[in-house]
């Protein structure tokens, strides 16, 4: 009689099974896809000969199949929510093959599924080139910016406030958690798939939240290579010199800081 | 609202602005922990600043999807600290997750996954329980999760291993009425069997929801009404464990807000119903 699996066995098996990209059915008959990582290589296949099949007449790969249609459906769905204008860009069945190539580089390794799309622009730029839409890594990357904001940013409200004497120049700085700088090389700010495809246009957005909203906005060069070169701790005299050693005015610095402040792009950190 | 039936719903993204317009009337709300967790990279972001919200209103319980719990590989510390927080923040009146694996090797698959009932997994489960409920300093609650697959190798009934693990752990029972119906009809044993045979005291929360019944297998999809054998499965539960408190589950497809406080208003009415007849027959 056959020793049953263990524990670790079995799971190591199922996840092997639940995620192969060729489907529960075709990895334990056998078929192999070149070059996929060693994650993929079949552990001990006993376990398939204690999953219980035949009530209804289902087989043990056509229940375990459910779980790994599941795999698939429910991580798709999740990147179809976070990139809504990449998928429409593509098309829906290049986005599914755009998943299938994520989720092989860089499986699910958090508990959240917001996470599942973070690295999603990374395995873009490591797709063969797209000479007809080189826009798209750029479109990526700035849906990727609005999710991260809404997730995790505060509310992009108040900033840093002076205290009584207290020297404005000795203030450190930090970028607030809920703004992302995005460099691009396209107009994708308001991109919407029927517009076709984006005009060039190279330099940053800021992606802010703003209460139950997000906010994206081109920054002028000089402030958005401020804003990049802000590193946490940063003193508010050493930011204003470097943004008068980038052609800023005194009276553009003043601005420029004000606005930062009052849309909580900038905060206070301690040292 | 009554003062001694927990009733309430799923809470969902796309049900915050209408709660907080307008907050319905429903005694509680039920939140999927991880959507509160914010991103890897830290902060809870507007969905957290909603739950506040929604907590000053109304009591909160926190329902988690990828503790692992019965995984081989080691709990997150990462994870159970991201979620201590939380907790004390929110001040829950639970905290739940799933008896199941949702992966393995590092990977997170998204899925509840089955687990053999076999002494080697109760085994493997009783500390990790336990040290959940340290780190969290609270009760550990587990539901129960639809099953398309089960081994040949178990030795033991779901109902049994969930009595068990309770009776050396301390954890509680959250009884998904519709997990047990669809398990039973893939699995083939009679629901009510699986009620009658957990310990009373174990469960501590019920959950309902709609299912896939249309094709060979019962699909657990939350996207539906909760169908009648469920009704009258939970009719079963309500006299044997007495009227717990309840949330309606709908995650998919969802209706109009409406359609859940229907279900979440039908929920109380067997609550009701069934605590006094069960009182009607104690007496």
């Amino acid at each position: 009689m056959q020793r049953s699996p263990s524990l670790a066995e079995l799971q190591r098996w199922l996840r092997w099974a639940l995620t192969h990209p060729l489907g529960v059915h075709r990895a334990a008959a056998g078929e192999h896809l070149p070059e996929l990582p060693p994650r993929f290589i079949e552990p001990d296949a006993r376990a398939l000969s204690f999953i219980a099949g035949d009530l209804h007449g289902r087989d043990a790969l056509e229940r375990l199949s459910v779980h790994g249609t599941g795999y698939f459906a429910r991580l798709h769905g999740t990147l179809r929510l976070e990139y809504p204008r990449l998928a429409g860009a593509v098309g829906e069945d290049e986005f599914r093959v755009l998943v299938a190539a994520h989720l092989l580089r860089a499986p699910s390794r958090g508990p959240s599924l917001a996470d599942v799309g973070e690295d999603l622009v990374e395995t873009l730029r490591l797709r063969p080139a797209d000479k007809e839409r080189p826009w798209l890594v750029d479109l990526a990357a700035l849906e990727r910016a609005l999710a991260e904001v809404w997730l995790s940013g505060p509310s992009g409200k108040g900033g840093p406030v002076l205290e009584d004497g207290e020297d404005p120049g000795s203030i450190a700085l930090a970028l607030s958690p809920g703004i992302r700088l995005v460099s691009v090389s396209w107009d994708v700010a308001d991109w919407r798939p029927e517009r076709g495809p984006p005009s060039c246009r190279s330099g940053r957005l800021a992606v802010w939240r703003v209460g139950a909203g997000t906010g994206v906005e081109w920054l002028e060069e000089a402030s958005g290579a401020v804003l990049a070169s802000m590193s946490p701790g940063a003193h508010l005299a050493e930011l204003c010199e470097r943004a008068g050693a980038l052609g800023m005015s005194s009276e553009q610095v003043t601005r420029a800081f004000g606005q930062w402040a009052e849309r909580g792009w900038i905060v206070r950190t301690a040292l | 609202m009554s003062n001694d039936v927990q009733v309430g719903v799923g809470l969902r993204p796309r049900h915050y602005a209408g709660v907080l317009e307008d907050p319905p009337a429903l005694d509680c709300f039920e939140v999927i922990s991880e959507n509160f967790l914010g991103l890897r990279s830290g902060g809870g972001g507007r969905p957290l600043e909603v739950l506040e919200e929604v907590r000053a209103l109304r009591p909160i319980r926190l329902h988690g999807v990828s503790m692992n719990i019965g995984s081989v590989d080691p709990l997150s510390e990462t994870y159970l600290a991201r979620l201590r927080v939380l907790a004390d923040r929110i001040d829950p009146a639970c905290v739940s997750d799933h008896l199941c694996w949702t992966g393995e090797g590092g990977e997170n698959l998204h899925d509840l996954l089955p687990l053999p009932w076999t002494e080697e997994a109760l085994d493997h489960l009783v500390p990790r329980v336990q040290h959940v409920q340290e780190r969290l300093g609270r009760r550990l609650v587990l539901e129960n999760p639809s099953s398309y697959v089960s081994y040949i190798h178990s030795t033991m009934t779901e109902w049994e291993f969930l009595g068990e693990l309770a009776r050396r752990t301390g954890v509680g029972l959250l009884l998904d009425v519709n997990n047990v119906f669809v398990t039973s009809r893939n699995q083939g044993f009679d629901p009510r069997g699986y009620v009658e045979g957990l310990p009373p005291a174990v469960v501590v929360q019920f959950h309902l929801s709609g299912h896939d019944d249309s094709g060979p297998l019962r699909i657990d999809t939350h996207d539906r009404r909760v169908c009648s054998e469920v009704w009258d499965l939970f009719g079963q539960a309500v006299r044997r464990f007495g009227p717990l408190p309840t949330i309606v589950e709908w995650d998919d497809r969802l209706p109009p807000f409406s359609v859940l406080l229907d279900e979440a208003a039908l929920a109380r009415t067997i609550l009701e119903e069934s605590s006094d007849a069960a009182l009607a027959l104690a007496g």
